[in-house]
Order: structure tokens, then C-alpha cells, then sequence
């Protein structure tokens, strides 16, 4: 069974389409068998990674549009070895839009999922909590929320929390108790001391909550964009590649404790 | 005015939250968290674990590997008083999951390299 993680915060431009993009890389540099589902329309994940929307056959919006339609028949190699994407094209937007008529909408994601095999499926979301979202949070069994250091993040994931109860059908203490997300924050400036203190303190209940690893300001992710790479193939050495390459090392240790994993083998572990 | 001071009063919809404010309350020294119900566990264990390759459920692939990096390892060990250059540039990795067969075939490419570099140095010494 695949670990499903949405990668969600209506918010937009809080570091989602940087956090799926990175930390799938990272994982599939790990050895693990990695899908993204691009779930936002503009398909910025999808071109992030050098998928050209408008010249592919099959993509999210296939999943939506015809019943009983795979995963597996619309999931594409990127150049990554063992990274896989689906592609978002534009027509998700509108194929979302006539959803609204099915019966069970919510679930028509993790239904195309059920037999995909994958370590991680990794689902990036579009900055809303339309019926796109809900089929990612009716699916997904991990949540990780980008937060940006700016009061609006904040009602972002005040909303998405009350969201995630009402789809999961779980009361919010359980969410909470569960371990089911963690908070990520992006696009950290040591220099905006005032607002930094103010979001932190707010965060402050939630720290247990919060991956120890934050994303620092690093123009480089900004520009692998731009190249449509992973951060590791444009400056490996850059910050944001350290910050990335820490986030997956973190949450792969958060993973394995939510399945109670033995720790790793430290006899063979880097031993030759 | 302070600029800090400005924000004195002003919640957030998260502060609003009945979940913040138990939690606050929760480290204030108030009621606890009830603990969630046992059957609400969301993620599955996965199967593909080096424990099971070891008893053979992995395929022939992912045994062959676990087998070379487990002689490589006693290799490794023996040799440890060989004088010569460090071989710490040749590690090989054991992920703690079970690649993909692409990912074992890369890992065993790695071992024949690391193989050839002790052949030649056990050539020159
Ligand atoms: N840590 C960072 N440092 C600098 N720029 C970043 C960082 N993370 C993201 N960005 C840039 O900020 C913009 C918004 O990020 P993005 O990941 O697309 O957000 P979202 O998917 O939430 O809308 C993009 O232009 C991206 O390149
Ligand atoms: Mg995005």
C-alpha cells in the first residue's frame, strides 16, 4: 500500500508546488518509488519538472472525466529515476466542475489510487477547498501544510483543519492526536524579526506539530523553476537543498514512526 | 506606538480554533487531550522490508543484493588494517526500504566499481 501525503494550503504561494516538486526528488534519490499527482489546474508542479501539459495524452483530468480510469494509465516517468508525476493540464478545472454531479465525488481520487504501487504518492493541491482538495484529503493518510510567515497562512490552516474534520469524519483533537500533518514553514526571512516572533507565537501550540526543518528564502529554488528541475540538479549545494534534504530525512523518520518501523539496520548502514 | 504593541487583541482564526485553545489550555496546565480512539489508525504498515527479503518474500533481485552488501560488508571488515587510500569514497548504501529494481541494479553496478577499485588495489600493493 502506498503512503498517500496531500501537500495542501488554500492559501496561495506558500511553497506547495516547491515542497511536492523537492521533496519528491528527494525521495526518489532515496530509493523510494515516488508518484506526484498534480491536482492544481495550472499545473505548475507538472512544469516545474519539465512536463509540457499541452503535449501529453493522459492527465489528472482523465481521472475525473471517465470513470474507472487508472492511475497507472495516466502516470508518466519524469526525468528522475523512480519519480512518476500525472500531470495537471487546465481542463482539470472544468472537469472538476462537472464532478459535482457524481454520487460519492469525494472519493473518486482514492479510488483511481487503490492499486497504485508506490512508496510515496505525493499530491499537490490547487490554492482552494473545492471538490479537487476534498478528493485529496478524502484520500490522502498524511498531510503536510506549507505555511508562508504571514498572518493569512495561518487562517489557511485554521480553514484546512476544519476542513480535514469534516471530511475525514474525525473530531480535531483526533486529527490532532492521530498525527496525521505536519505544519512546514516556507520562505523563512531571519530579517522580519517583528512578523517571525508574532507567527511563531501563534504557532506555538501547534509545535509538535511543526517540522523542526524550515524552508529558508533561497532565490535558487525560485530559479530550478525556471530550469524545471529539482533543486539537486540545479544547486545541490544551495540552501534550499540542504533545507529539502533535511525535510526528507525528517519526514521519512516521522513515516516510520507512524508505521513503527524498526530503526535502520546500523550494521550495514554505511558500512562499505 | 510600539509596532508589537499594535498587535495586542488581534486574533487569528487559528487562535480562535477550539483546538488551539484547548491545546493552550493544555500547557497552561489545564485538561488534557482526550487520547483518540484506537481504531482510527490511517496508515497501513507497508510489506517490502529487508527482514522479509531476508526470508526471501523480496524476489531473487532485491536477495541477490542484500546478500552481496552483507559480503561486502565482511569484506570490508576483514581488510580493515589494509594500507592504501580510504575506501569511504566507495559506500555503498543499504536504503532502509527496498528499491525499485532499477535502484538495485544501480546499487550493484556500485558494488562491481567498489570490487575493481579493491582488485586494484590489492594489484598494487
Ligand atoms: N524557499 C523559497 N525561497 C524563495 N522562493 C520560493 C521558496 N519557495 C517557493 N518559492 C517561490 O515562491 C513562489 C510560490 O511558491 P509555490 O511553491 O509555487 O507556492 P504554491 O504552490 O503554494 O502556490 C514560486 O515562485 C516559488 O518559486
Ligand atoms: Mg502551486
Amino acid at each position: 500500500m502506498s503512503h498517500i501525503v496531500a501537500i495542501i494550503n488554500q492559501k496561495g504561494g506558500t511553497g506547495k508546488t516547491t515542497t511536492t516538486l523537492n521533496l519528491g526528488a528527494a525521495l526518489a534519490y532515496q530509493g523510494y518509488r515516488t508518484l506526484i499527482v498534480d491536482l492544481d489546474p495550472q499545473g505548475h508542479t507538472s512544469i516545474g519538472i519539465g512536463i509540457e501539459p499541452d503535449v501529453i495524452a493522459g492527465s489528472m483530468a482523465d481521472i475525473f472525466l471517465i470513470p474507472k480510469k487508472r492511475i497507472s494509465e495516466v502516470a508518466i516517468p519524469t526525468y528522475i529515476l523512480g519519480l512518476d508525476i500525472v500531470p495537471a493540464h487546465i481542463h482539470l478545472a472544468q472537469a472538476a466542475e462537472q464532478v459535482y454531479t457524481r454520487v460519492f465525488r469525494e472519493a473518486i481520487l482514492a479510488n483511481a489510487l487503490k492499486d497504485v504501487d508506490y512508496d510515496f504518492v505525493l499530491i499537490d493541491c490547487p490554492p482552494s477547498l473545492g471538490v479537487l482538495t476534498t478528493n485529496c484529503l478524502y484520500a490522502c493518510d498524511f498531510i503536510i501544510i506549507p505555511c508562508q510567515i504571514s498572518r493569512y497562512s495561518l487562517d489557511g490552516l485554521a480553514d484546512l483543519l476544519t476542513t480535514v474534520e469534516t471530511v475525514k469524519n474525525v473530531s480535531m483533537e483526533d486529527i490532532f492526536q492521530e498525527d496525521m500533518f505536519r505544519i512546514l514553514l516556507t520562505m523563512f526571512d531571519k530579517r522580519n524579526s517583528i512578523t517571525n516572533e508574532y507567527i511563531l507565537g501563534q504557532l506555538k501550540p501547534y509545535r509538535e506539530k511543526t517540522f523542526t526543518t524550515i524552508i529558508m528564502k533561497n532565490e535558487a529554488l525560485n530559479q530550478a523553476q525556471i530550469a524545471q528541475k529539482a533543486i539537486f540538479d540545479y544547486e545541490p549545494r544551495c540552501p534550499g537543498s540542504v533545507d529539502y534534504s533535511k525535510l526528507c530525512l525528517e519526514f521519512l523518520e516521522i513515516w516510520r514512526k507512524r508505521n513503527s518501523l524498526p530503526a535502520k539496520r546500523p550494521s550495514l548502514r554505511g558500512c562499505l | 506606538m510600539a509596532k508589537k504593541k499594535q498587535f495586542a487583541g488581534k486574533k487569528t482564526k487559528l487562535a480562535r480554533l477550539p483546538l488551539t485553545q484547548a491545546l493552550t489550555s493544555q500547557a497552561e496546565g489545564g485538561a488534557t487531550l482526550s487520547p483518540p480512539r484506537p481504531s482510527l489508525s490511517l496508515l497501513a504498515p507497508e510489506p517490502r522490508t529487508w527482514d522479509e527479503v531476508n526470508a526471501g518474500r523480496g524476489g531473487p533481485l532485491a536477495a541477490a543484493f542484500l546478500f552481496l552488501v552483507r559480503e561486502l560488508a565482511d569484506l570490508k571488515l576483514a581488510l580493515q588494517s589494509f594500507p592504501g587510500p580510504d575506501a569511504a569514497g566507495h559506500r555503498i548504501y543499504l536504503p532502509d526500504r527496498v528499491p525499485p529494481p532499477a535502484g538495485i541494479m544501480q546499487a550493484l553496478h556500485q558494488a562491481r566499481q567498489s570490487l575493481q577499485d579493491l582488485q586494484s588495489r590489492l594489484s598494487h600493493s
